[in-house]
């Protein structure tokens, strides 16, 4: 007989939370939906709706507190020592909660979008739930195995997200262009660990970086594969170009939800492969990262100038955060790490508020995705015009917000590495995004109204993710070491990003 | 016995197939098959590797045939929700030209 | 290691009060656009500034209690500025201390703020020019009390910078308050814009200082740890070239202090920065009171004496300051015998009073300095407000020669405007004449070259002080009246929030000199340890070691000082007294050195010669014209906007498709392109 294996299952606690979360909301909507012959009385969609959504939001309170928990206590835990896959560490632990907050956010978020635009499907949550626990498997996943589980588990539920509003062509556009380049970009991914695999006959990153052997030439097409697979996921160019297509087509709350978690997911496993599977940076690799990262913010910013659609102008912006991201990758250490996770938060929640305002304006059979419809918004709607404009200026790095201390630190980084062409760009690059991120407050406060309609009134909802986000622009604007609160004492947030990557660094 | 080299040829020319076709075809339903010949050729390197590092160590290394299940599961899953999104596709377009589907640009 | 001091949560609240306050008008008027009622409004940034009064004094009881060598309170709040590693990383806390230095500071901050503050209660009643204007007023006014707290309470220099242009700021936006009048708004201007030559001085400084201490390896910005690992820097070098003066290297201490002491001449108004302070008039008076007399301006001395352990080991710098205090103090109080504007003589008064400080601060007299400084917050905030009620009382007129004979009409002002000039003049027992005193020993004592001279400066000084502070009284007070009699039976007391803080203000002008009573007089009535503000502030300053001077010069220095002081005044009073038509002749002989002083040596005329119509042409011609408009905006900016448009519209745009097999292919392209580098 096998003798059981000594499993660790508290290690695997925030994934289960989800996951349960997300069979609840499965089982809750069939059963709600039936609510008249179980509770004995009709209820409406958009009640479903909010319990469903405030069930999501509890199983991610429960998930962001557990991963808190386990961040708090430090130290390295894994699912099955004799064959580790997945591991809570502090980075794992901090990026899990990073994604709980920001998924918890997005539902919140979804609630009043849902039935304005009549979408108002139980299965939302649900998906979402999933794809949040495929992102955390991937962040915490130290086998090769477990990463591609993690990256499927997260992509296609977002696959289905996009096209979430099936009767609209352009929801549906996007789907199938997600799904299509993806799923491409999932094999060729494949492909490279299939190689990698080949090489060094493990598949845990513990093997992979005992067999790597840079003079095998499948090694090298095995890595450059897979740095095409996360290039795609994080858009970098030229792996970006669904990016826009994708963000402008899918519902509003749903680019939301997928613009922060993925990228932050994403980001988070190419660090721990980086760090724990290949070594540090071999010089070719970094020469490649030199490339896309420079391309990615060029790219991202210029073609941003020329947009007329706000999600598709705020898609091309993330890519270009996307590049700046991808400074502190070039750089190798734990500085421009920890900066970049510094940085994820800070775009987590600009990102997530810059989408939120436009999800609270959106209205049924009228979008307001266009950049014009801004104009006025300071007299029509002053409350989402100040937080627009605070979020633009966070994007576009302005001091006092979070967006710049993270450029600050990102920046910071660079110099103290050596990239200072690099930093030059990225600096150069910003003075260009600023052309068309200050173009949404100037409309808003400098122009007259349109006729357009947008919805006169905010959700709760959308309003308290709309506050939060804006009070943590500013917080980690104004306090980026440690941000002072009424109710949670400091929170040290440079403090955890440096702890979170620090244990890569033997820390 | 098959030398494991030709395996390993086999399973690049079919991912090199797979991708052209997911390059140049137009059909999407052709395009979800040529997505689907990639990954099968990914399953077959991984067989092809274990079988290599199973003959190498002695022992029984099945990790890469452990990939293999989780990319067939996985593919399976992938196709379901292509075929889903497809679907939905085709119903509001009465088409499955990938060239139509261009709404979305600039 | 350095020592951390004691911690208290105290400290936090005395500047973030007056902000608060500012954080609700600023809200209220700009962005709810619901004006608190004036009086409300006011009430609650008097109450706010002395609330900040009150815990200063707490904070000062709580310092008292610890002992001499050791009397810190610090009040760490958050890392504001965390960035680099190792021998580079910055780290500016925000992070407030309450040494002896400060809480003098902070307590003549907050109290002649608090004063100020209710004076303008009464003061800007008479303002009605908008419904906004009082609690814009108070706003600013509340800002600056931030500020200038943050100025003084700061450890570290980044937070005093912080505080350094905050000021600045307020100034500006307060002398400019009444912006309507482009006069107004033009002087406003020219006080930001010859300040910000000496902030530029003061980050420059502020650079050099960080770069040497993280060449050997101790990056601070805080003052205890620029203190703790300063001996490292002293001997280091600044290699010139050769043509250079004082070449061919330069000790990096001396280049270090002097950019420091370029930013206290702006702020402090010296020579050559000293332009803009009376234009600085233009503001409303309790503005002058507060900012231009009382705290802003003393802001480069209180920095100098911050510093004293730098100055210190910086002889060459050091001496500079007292060089140009000394003639700064004689200049500005040649100047101000032939104005005519009272508040034009109070401010080359003020200037002439600091320079009083800086001659004391670079002869390492850094406790006179304070000690000065502290004195003539009050008789200089007194006798701003006094002004500004005989001003109110006279309905807006500024000019003396329209006054007179005041004295039968202004039975309260009267008697704390003559409290202020006699404290300023320097006679026994008033504050004036001890901080004077005190700064002629500290001259006389030091190591400064030509500190002989530097005492006679001084001494000429005062007695020019005494001179034109008693022809301002005479001209304003006494004599025939020269007000129109329509006026002249109006003129009355102003109301109560006037009048009463100056009786406060005078109480203390006259009283503050006890403070720092020098031991030989102390001795004289037999008391130990006299001086209490000195003993206070010793463990702060760098022992210097002046000459020894004997108790009975001592004595005939006080003498000398008190004579000259009252030649001065019989001089006054002889000339527009006893014989009113002798100015006018005096001006007519002397016609040639009469306009040069009345017209300030024609110094705003030579600046405006030399760089500010040189500069203000190239700017336009060329800057502006050409470069700006032109390279930049035309080439530049515009031309760099279109082009990237251009690029967009034109090119990248159409890569973007719309079609998903051409991404598939630029993917193919790029993972082709990785995996050839990889392999190459």
């Amino acid at each position: 007989m096998i003798p059981a294996p000594d499993l660790n299952l508290s290690v695997l606690l925030p994934i289960i939370l989800v996951a349960i979360g997300s069979m609840t909301i499965l089982m809750g909507e069939v059963l709600l939906s039936r609510a008249d012959t179980v509770l004995g009385r009709e209820v409406t969609e958009s009640f479903i709706g909010t319990v469903l959504a405030g069930t999501a939001i509890f199983f991610f309170a429960l998930t962001l507190w557990a991963s808190g928990v386990a961040f708090a206590g430090g130290g390295v835990q894994v699912f099955n020592p004799d064959n580790p896959m997945y591991q809570l560490d502090p980075f794992s632990s901090f990026v899990t909660a990073v994604l709980a907050l920001s998924a918890l956010l997005s539902c919140a978020l979804s609630i009043t979008y849902l039935s304005e635009l009549r979408i108002n499907h139980g299965e939302y949550y649900a998906l979402i739930m999933l794809s949040a626990s495929g992102m955390m498997l991937m962040v915490a996943a130290v086998d090769l195995i477990a990463v591609f589980l993690g990256l499927e588990l997260m992509s296609i539920p977002i696959y289905v997200l996009a096209g979430f509003d099936r009767r609209k062509l352009r929801s549906n556009e996007s789907a199938l262009k997600y799904f299509l380049i993806g799923s491409f970009a999932s094999a060729i991914l494949l492909y490279g660990m299939a190689l990698l695999y080949g090489v060094s006959g493990g598949t845990s990153f513990e093997a992979l970086r005992a067999g790597f052997d840079a003079d095998n030439p499948m090694a090298l097409v095995g890595l450059g594969l897979v740095v095409v697979g996360f290039a795609f996921k994080i858009s970098m160019v030229p792996f970006h170009q669904w990016t826009p297509d994708v963000y402008e087509g899918a519902p509003s709350a749903v680019t939301a939800y997928m613009s922060v978690t993925v990228k932050v997911a994403a980001f988070a496993t190419l660090i721990r492969l980086l760090a724990m599977a290949f070594g540090p940076l071999e010089a070719s690799l970094e020469t490649i990262f030199w490339v896309l990262s420079a391309l990615t913010i060029v790219v991202g910013n210029i073609m941003a100038i020329i947009q007329e659609n706000v999600k598709r102008m705020l898609a091309y912006s993330s890519i270009a955060h996307a590049g700046y991201l991808m400074i502190g990758l070039v750089t190798g250490t734990i500085e421009g790490y920890s900066a970049m996770i510094f940085y994820l938060i800070a775009y987590t929640f600009m990102n997530l508020g810059a989408f939120g305002v436009v999800v609270a304006l959106a209205n049924r059979g009228n979008d307001c995705e266009r950049i014009a419809s801004f104009a006025g918004l300071a007299r029509t709607r002053p409350g989402l015009a100040a937080v627009m404009a605070l979020f633009m200026l966070s994007l576009a790095g302005i001091p006092g917000t979070a967006g710049f201390m993270g450029k600050f630190k990102i920046f910071m980084a660079a110099v103290n590495s050596g990239d200072i062409w690099l930093l030059i760009i990225g600096v150069l690059m910003s003075v260009v995004s600023v052309y068309y991120y200050l173009r949404i407050p100037v409309l808003m406060y400098m122009r007259e109204p349109e006729d357009e309609s947008h919805r006169t009134e905010i959700a709760s909802g959308e309003g308290a993710v709309l506050v939060v986000c804006a009070l943590a622009v500013l917080a980690l604007g104004l306090f980026p070491n440690r941000v002072p609160t009424l109710l949670f004492g400091d929170l040290d947030v440079l403090d955890w990003a440096n702890r979170s990557v620090g244990m890569f660094f033997g820390g | 016995m098959l030398p494991m080299d030709h395996v390993i040829a086999l399973s690049a020319i079919l991912f090199t197939i797979g991708v052209l076709g997911v390059a140049t075809r137009r059909n999407l339903i052709v395009i979800l098959m040529s997505i689907e010949l990639m990954l099968n050729a990914v399953n077959l390197a991984f067989v092809g590797f274990n079988r290599i590092w199973s003959q190498v160590d002695g022992v029984a290394a099945i990790d890469g045939q452990i990939f293999v299940l989780m990319v067939i599961a996985v593919a399976a899953a992938e196709v379901a929700v292509g075929l889903g999104i497809l679907l939905a596709m085709f119903r509001n377009r009465d088409s499955v030209n990938v060239e139509e589907v261009n709404l979305l640009k600039w | 290691m350095v020592d951390v001091g004691t911690e208290s949560d105290l400290l936090r609240w005395i500047p973030l009060l007056p902000l608060l306050v500012a954080a609700y008008h600023g809200i209220s008027i700009g962005v709810l656009r619901r004006p608190t009622v004036p009086r409300v409004a006011a009430i609650f940034s008097c109450a706010a500034v002395l609330l900040s009064f009150v815990l200063a004094c707490i904070a000062l009881r709580d310092l008292l209690a610890l002992p001499p060598d050791s009397r810190m309170l610090v009040d760490d709040i958050y890392t504001w500025i965390g960035a680099g590693i190792g021998s580079r990383a910055l780290s500016a806390e925000v992070s407030f201390q309450l040494d002896p230095l400060s809480a003098v500071m902070t307590l003549v901050v907050t109290f002649v703020g608090s004063m100020i503050h209710i004076y303008s209660i009464g003061y800007m009643e008479d303002d009605h020019r908008d419904d906004k204007g009082t609690q814009r007023f108070f706003c600013y006014l509340n800002l600056f009390t931030f500020s200038m707290l943050v100025l003084v309470l700061g450890d570290n220099l980044v937070l005093m910078f912080l505080g350094w242009e905050g000021v600045g700021l307020c100034s500006y936006l307060l002398i400019g308050f009444w912006y309507s009048d482009s006069w107004n708004a033009y002087c406003g201007s020219k006080a930001f814009i010859v300040n910000r030559i000496g902030d530029f001085g003061f980050l420059i400084g502020l650079f050099l200082l960080f770069n040497a201490l993280s060449e050997i390896g101790h990056p601070a910005v805080s003052f205890a740890g620029i203190q703790a690992h300063f001996d490292g820097i002293v001997e280091m070098t600044i290699a010139v070239p050769a043509w250079m003066p004082f070449a061919p290297e330069w000790q990096l201490v001396n280049v270090i202090g002097l950019c420091f002491f370029l930013g206290a001449c702006g702020k402090s108004a010296q020579i050559p920065l000293y332009v803009w302070l009376p234009d600085a008039m233009a503001g409303p008076t309790p503005v002058s009171a507060l900012i231009h007399a009382a705290t802003m301006v003393t802001a480069g001395v209180y920095m100098v004496c911050r510093l004293s352990f730098l100055y210190a080991a910086a002889p060459e710098a050091s001496a500079v300051i007292a060089w140009t205090g000394a003639i700064t103090a004689l200049v500005a109080a040649t100047i101000a015998i032939t104005q005519n504007d009272i508040k034009k003589v109070l401010a080359y008064s003020t200037v002439s009073q600091l320079g009083y400080m800086f001659l004391a601060a670079g002869c390492g007299g850094y406790t006179a300095a304070i000690f000065h400084l502290g004195t003539h917050a009050f008789f200089k905030g007194l006798l701003f407000l006094a002004a500004g009620a005989v001003i109110l009382a006279m309905h807006h007129e500024q000019d003396m020669r329209k006054m007179g004979g005041l004295w039968r009409r202004l039975r309260m002002t009267r008697w704390v405007f003559f409290a202020g000039v006699y404290a300023i003049a320097g006679f026994p027992p008033f504050s004036g004449f001890f901080s004077k005193d005190e700064i002629l020993v500290a001259a006389w004592a030091s190591h400064v070259p030509g500190h002989t001279w530097l005492y006679g400066i001084g001494m000429l000084t005062a007695g020019l002080t005494a001179f034109y502070m008693f022809r301002l009284w005479y001209l304003t007070f006494c004599g025939e009246s020269r007000v129109p009699s329509d006026v002249l039976s109006h003129v009355k007391d102003p109301n109560g929030f006037v009048v009463n803080p100056l009786w406060v203000l005078a109480f203390f002008s006259v009283t503050a000199g006890l403070v720092g009573l020098p031991q030989i007089w102390g001795d004289l009535i037999g008391i130990e340890e006299s001086n209490s503000l000195a003993n206070f502030l010793k463990p702060v300053f760098a022992a210097g070691e002046p000459h020894h001077i004997a108790h009975s010069t001592e004595y005939w220095m006080a003498f000398w000082a008190v004579a000259i002081a009252l030649s001065g005044t019989a001089l006054a009073w002889l000339l527009y007294i006893k014989k009113p038509g002798v100015p006018d002749r005096i001006a007519a002989t002397l016609s040639g050195l009469y306009r040069t002083l009345l017209n300030k040596y024609y110094i705003d005329e030579l600046y405006d010669a030399v760089i500010v119509r040189p500069l203000v042409v190239f700017s336009d011609r060329v800057l502006y014209r050409i470069v700006d408009a032109g390279v930049i905006d035309g080439i530049g900016a515009n031309g760099t906007a279109y082009g990237i448009r251009a690029v967009a519209a034109n090119g990248l745009k159409y890569a973007q498709s719309g079609l998903a097999q051409n991404y598939i292919f630029f993917m193919i392209v790029g993972a082709v392109a990785i995996v050839g580098y990889l392999l190459r």
